[in-house]
């Protein structure tokens, strides 16, 4: 994502530029879908808290001050819909908790254990692993819609992979040694 | 296994529990369903530059600017303004050589002013600034030739 033309695009869509703003939309629509997906638990759900925030995001554009902090802006939408979407839904996940996905007939042990322990982690730390993990989202994007360095998202990372490791050792996998 | 080999064995299990593909933003799909939200941000296109965020921040410092500006003015009106009791002192004129200050016009404002003690200091004044005169010479008389 590179931050100029994005000033520029947020700029053009304040002034009424659709197709500025529907770029703005593809450009962030990953990062926005795997952050309605840590909260949700569910990627149809994630869909629609992403399109909901982008629309919310068109009617209150103008109050954006910095067109540079679009990214994080709209993320703060993002998770406010999906928290909202979760009430809806009665999926117990506002308070970090998200919700366990069907396993399917046949899945791999260690895939559900991973799954049960990214269960386990803050909401914060849950949502930087699917921005890493979701379609390999690269440090640059994720560091546009967290608002924080490169190398905080590194160690934040770090963190939670070791909380990870840790929770996975505790239910038996012993050579998950980070 | 190493402890890199772990890592990346680690981040194979993360992906697939995180299970994400790319999600590809439908923009026709999403200006139906969104039609009305939509419609708002077009409608700002209108707008001479009336919703740019500089422009917001523009509008708020002038209008934070008039608000000021009738603040004051209307803080003056009560202080200054004609409803104030206190007496306004009078404005003596302002006289640059004994001639202007022995002007019937000039003697006249002085004596509106300040009644005859006015007058005598005005007269004064001038006759300091044509320099020394003769003992017991009085002002009156000196008004008379100045006169003529």
């Amino acid at each position: 994502m590179e931050d100029r033309s994005d000033n520029r695009l947020v700029e053009q869509a304040i002034r009424g530029d659709g197709e500025s703003f529907t770029e703005l939309c593809r450009r962030y629509y990953g990062p926005m879908v795997a952050i309605g997906h840590a909260i949700l638990g569910d990627r149809h759900l994630a869909e629609d808290a992403a399109q909901e925030a982008f629309a919310k995001a068109a009617v209150h554009l103008p109050k954006l001050r910095k067109a540079d902090q679009f990214g994080c802006w709209v993320a703060a939408i993002c998770r406010n819909e999906a928290r909202s979407l979760a009430r809806t839904r009665r999926t117990p996940r506002d308070d970090g908790e998200m919700p366990v996905q069907e396993t399917s007939a046949g899945a791999d042990e260690t895939g559900e254990a991973v799954k049960v322990a990214l269960n386990q982690l803050l909401p914060e730390a849950r949502e930087v692993v699917f921005l890493r993990f979701y379609d390999g989202l690269s440090y640059d994007q994720i560091s546009a819609v967290l608002g924080i360095s490169e190398q905080a998202i590194n160690g934040r990372l770090r963190r939670a992979k070791r909380q990870l490791a840790e929770h996975l050792r505790r239910h038996g996998f012993d050579e998950v040694d980070l | 296994m190493n402890e890199r080999e772990d890592e990346r064995w680690f981040d194979e299990q993360l992906e697939r529990a995180v299970n994400g593909s790319t999600p590809v933003f439908d923009a026709e799909s999403w200006r139906k369903t969104h039609a009305g939200e939509y419609e708002i941000l077009l409608a700002r296109h209108d707008r001479p530059d009336g919703c740019g965020v500089r422009s917001v921040w523009v509008r708020r410092a002038a209008g934070l600017a008039i608000a000021a500006v009738v603040v004051m003015g209307v803080a003056l009106f009560f202080v200054d303004g004609p409803g104030s009791e206190e007496p306004v002192p009078p404005t003596l004129p302002v006289v640059r050589s004994a001639t202007e200050m022995m002007t019937m016009r000039s003697l006249r404002l002085a004596y509106e002013q300040g009644g005859e003690e006015a007058l005598n200091r005005q007269l004064d004044m001038a006759l300091d600034r044509l320099g020394p005169r003769l003992n017991g010479l009085t002002t009156l008389r000196v008004v008379w030739d100045l006169d003529g």
